[in-house]
């Protein structure tokens, strides 16, 4: 499964459009995370605990549309964008889409 | 609602994404095979090697392990006294018998909420995403 940001595949032909393809997830980690997490915060550098928590929703939400896009049976994914937003504290929402096509 | 648009730059190949996690396979043979899955996102950085020598640093671990210790025993003594506070107050029985019960009933939804995640742990493999 190829997954491109682009329109087009380089090298390759777009020959069927199969349409809009999308994942999400909402994952929060346990409160021990988010107790050192906002430890952290007093100090300052980079809250892993909370760059751990997004990469898990990324990863989530990509494997959700690829795994649509295989279902209507695609071999790659163009236009692929992710969304954020929250939906509730100390939550990562990553919603992950594109459209799906079958290239030549 | 907030929207960021991200370039995941480069195309990702259907060999690496059909890999099961090695780690979650071990855990789980029902998933090994069965689940979709990436080579890890992101590359080593140069901090690395200082959090893993923190990880093993005995006076780090000490200190977060003598810091969760200390802070859950005062929680649970707390939480204790509070709970005896309240026994031995002079509020009516009918407000004892609803906290009373609203407790329970809180730790009774935190169990089955902490016994799922438990019976689903084995089976999530984003856990071993670190970045």
């Amino acid at each position: 499964m190829i997954l491109v940001t682009t329109e087009v595949v380089h090298g390759r032909t777009i020959t069927e459009t199969l349409g809009l393809v999308r994942g999400s997830a909402v994952r929060a980690q346990h409160v021990g995370r988010d107790v050192m997490a906002k430890l952290k915060n007093l100090v300052g550098g980079e809250l892993d605990e909370y760059t751990k928590l997004v990469a898990e929703a990324r990863e989530q939400a990509l494997d959700r549309m690829t795994a649509e896009a295989r279902a209507r049976g695609a071999n790659a994914v163009v236009g692929v964008r992710f969304t954020s937003s929250e939906v509730t504290d100390g939550a990562a929402e990553v919603l992950a889409y594109g459209t799906a096509v079958r290239l030549g | 609602m907030s929207t960021t648009s991200s370039s995941a730059a480069r195309a990702r190949s259907s060999s690496a994404g059909s890999r099961p996690s090695p780690c979650c396979a071990a855990r789980c043979p029902r998933c090994a095979g069965s689940r979709s899955w990436r080579a890890p996102a992101a590359p080593p950085e140069i901090e690395d090697h200082e959090w893993a020598a923190l990880a093993r640093d005995p006076a780090q671990r000490g200190t977060l392990a003598a810091g969760w210790i200390l802070a859950v025993l005062g929680l649970c003594g707390l939480a204790g006294f509070g709970l005896y506070a309240l026994g031995a107050s002079a509020a009516p029985l009918v407000v004892k018998l609803f906290l009373g019960a609203f407790l329970l009933g809180g730790t009774a939804l935190f169990l089955a909420v902490l016994r799922a995640r438990l019976r689903i742990l084995p089976h999530d493999p984003y856990r071993d995403v670190q970045r």
